[in-house]
């Protein structure tokens, strides 16, 4: 499988032109999606004959640049702003941007966030959508879907329907199936994230995709779809952990499970696996458990 | 000023500004042990229209009027049960309502005992959601929603409910009893300090960006309101870790002691990142350097990193 993954990668990284311009790596997907990448986070521009389409403003200097690449391309410049979810530090190029002459596009559960927690350094979207919105770009078109709570109250999943590819901006690694990078799960939204999943599954049956982006800069360009449905088993066997140590009296008064009880083999398959993170991670869902969100 | 008027202002900032203490006569308690003298669950009297009832580490609140009982979070079934027994005992009035204080199913679930005699259920319109979301078999549905605030009425006893944003979840509300005029707000302020280390530090579920605004809008509340006090959700946790305090009702100062606690906890965090120390050592660097370990009462060094942690997540990223 491992094999078969980077064999994918690799036919498609000949196919792609990489070029380098001061903290961005630019690597154009085909004559229309072009990935950035500074390193720590990365995500796509598509263009059009007459605009192009942002997927979140990184920061000031990445916008700067990708706006130069635009240019420098004769590619259009950006019309339209897409905010993949509401966290603040994928959007900080946003100021660049003005509501009068852009399209700032974000899922209506983010408004909640833009409104009431105000910071002068995000431009607040002029679009909200609640399901579903399609951008077209001539033989590309850009669908935002939106499947509930995930990562945060907003994450949507992007798809480029022509090319078949899918931008999850969190929540999946094309490495593969893992644990979280933060294992205090911060955004985690458990209720809903198993839904979460199946909808993704759902699509990818659907349309027939076969490989998603991510929006890690330390991941491959592609990933398996195959992996979504990894990731979703790895959080099931979370829960399925916590409630069977709920049911085996191993969880104590501050809800912390004493992972030596547990049989650790079936976590350490996971990529990041290491007892303390687990230790937190079980810990949520024992609140979970409890508390129903 | 004459010695007589000063004695009378006295009098009058203590009743109406920081809250008296009234005395708690207990009612009925259980015979099975919680944890060294403590029963597994007791009812405490305030006043003629105003009870506490403590099931294990949670607690309610249950107000009779002249037309009927009003009930807040039944907690769990078997606290339910045991409530209707008990409340029995004290009034042959109806029970008429069950309010939510938020959605979370550790302080909401097993009311259908009181649903079974009619009483109406009353919650915040986004609790319905959470619970539509996520149902739990154990939690009966809200009768009645409402956006704002709602005043549930039994004649001479009433409950205000308030809702002032997102805070401890989407949908908490801030409970004012009348006439007594204490105010209940579900796991956070709990007496006798605000200033008591936290027990869920990993803030699942809080809404981060408006706790400041929601306690200053509580603390608003007591103030015009002449709130006489708090009744705690919970117990505490004194100095020493499982320490635990009854912490039945305070003084409302609790509410900012609260408030406080986040706010210097965010302040120490921002701290941190002006300083330029690099967003994953701030936990480490803030324990090292004991930021905060003589204000916060019972300071445990793993639960702060995971509110350090978490406050750092929060000021990147704005959740």
């Amino acid at each position: 499988m491992r094999t078969l993954k980077i064999l994918i990668f690799v036919s498609l990284f000949f196919q792609m032109d990489v070029t380098q311009a001061g903290d961005l790596t630019f690597t154009d997907l085909n004559d229309q999606i072009t990935l950035f990448n500074n390193g720590k986070v990365q995500s796509l521009v598509i263009s059009g004959n007459s605009e192009s389409v942002l997927i979140d403003p990184i920061n000031k200097s990445n916008t700067e640049e990708i706006k130069n690449y635009l240019r420098e391309n004769n590619k259009p410049s950006i019309t339209n702003i897409i905010y993949s979810h509401s966290h603040w530090d994928r959007l900080l190029g946003s100021t660049l941007f003005d509501t009068k002459k852009h399209k700032i596009i974000s899922q209506s559960a983010c408004e909640l966030y833009f409104t009431r927690n105000n910071n002068t350094d995000i431009t607040k979207p002029n679009f909200y959508f609640k399901k579903q919105h399609t951008i077209s770009l001539e033989e590309e078109e850009i669908v935002l879907h939106y499947f509930g709570p995930s990562h945060g109250e907003c994450m949507v999943v992007i798809e480029m329907v022509r090319a078949k590819i899918l931008f999850v901006p969190e929540l999946i690694s094309t490495r593969g199936a893992s644990f979280p990078k933060d294992p205090t799960l911060p955004f985690l939204r458990p209720a809903t994230l198993e839904n979460f999943f199946t909808r993704l599954e759902e699509l990818v049956e659907d349309k027939k995709i076969q490989s998603f982006i991510s929006g890690y800069g330390d991941d491959e360009t592609y990933g398996s779809v195959k992996i979504i449905s990894e990731q979703k088993q790895f959080w099931q066997l979370i829960l399925i952990t916590a409630k069977e140590a709920e049911e085996d009296g191993l969880v104590d008064l501050n809800n912390f499970i004493d992972v030596e009880k547990l049989d650790l083999e079936q976590f350490s398959e996971y990529d990041n696996f290491n007892k303390a993170d687990l230790v937190n991670i079980l810990r949520r869902y024992t609140s979970f458990l409890n508390m129903g969100r | 000023m004459r010695i007589k008027n000063i004695i009378s202002l006295l009098m009058i900032t203590v009743l109406i500004g920081c809250g008296t203490s009234p005395e708690l006569t207990k009612v009925a308690e259980s015979d099975a042990p919680l944890f060294g003298k403590m029963k597994l669950w007791e009812i405490e009297k305030i006043s003629n229209n105003l009870y506490a009832f403590r099931y294990t580490f949670y607690r309610n609140i249950i107000l009779i009027g002249d037309d009927g009982i009003i009930l807040t979070d039944p907690l769990t079934p078997e606290a339910a049960s045991i409530l209707n027994e008990e409340i029995k005992k004290i009034s042959k009035k109806p029970i008429k309502y069950v309010a939510y204080s938020h959605s979370h199913w550790d302080h909401v679930s097993g009311g259908q005992v009181f649903k079974d005699q009619g009483a109406e259920f009353i919650a915040h319109e986004q609790c319905l959601n959470n619970w539509l979301d996520n149902p739990s078999p154990e939690v009966v549905k809200p009768d009645k929603v409402f956006k704002d605030d709602f005043k549930i009425d039994v004649g001479n006893a009433s409950l205000e409910m308030y809702f002032y944003g997102p805070s401890h979840d989407n949908c908490r509300v801030v409970f004012l009893t009348q006439p007594d005029r204490f105010i209940f707000i579900a796991d956070d302020a709990n007496p006798p300090d605000g200033m008591n280390m936290i027990y869920g530090a990993g803030l699942a579920d809080t809404y981060i960006f408006n706790l400041i605004p929601f306690f200053k809008s509580s603390e608003l509340l007591a103030r015009k309101k002449r709130a006489k006090g708090v009744i705690g959700s919970h117990m505490s946790f004194s100095k020493e870790p499982m320490n635990l305090v009854g912490g039945t009702i305070g003084s409302t100062r609790v509410i900012k002691e609260q408030r406080l606690f986040y706010q210097l906890v965010i302040d120490a965090v921002q701290m941190a990142l002006d300083k330029g120390i690099s967003p994953e050592l701030i936990p480490d660097y803030l324990i090292e350097q004991g930021i905060l370990k003589e204000k916060i009462i019972g300071f445990d060094e793993q639960k702060m990193r995971v509110l350090y942690r978490r406050i750092t997540n929060y000021l990147l990223t704005g959740e």
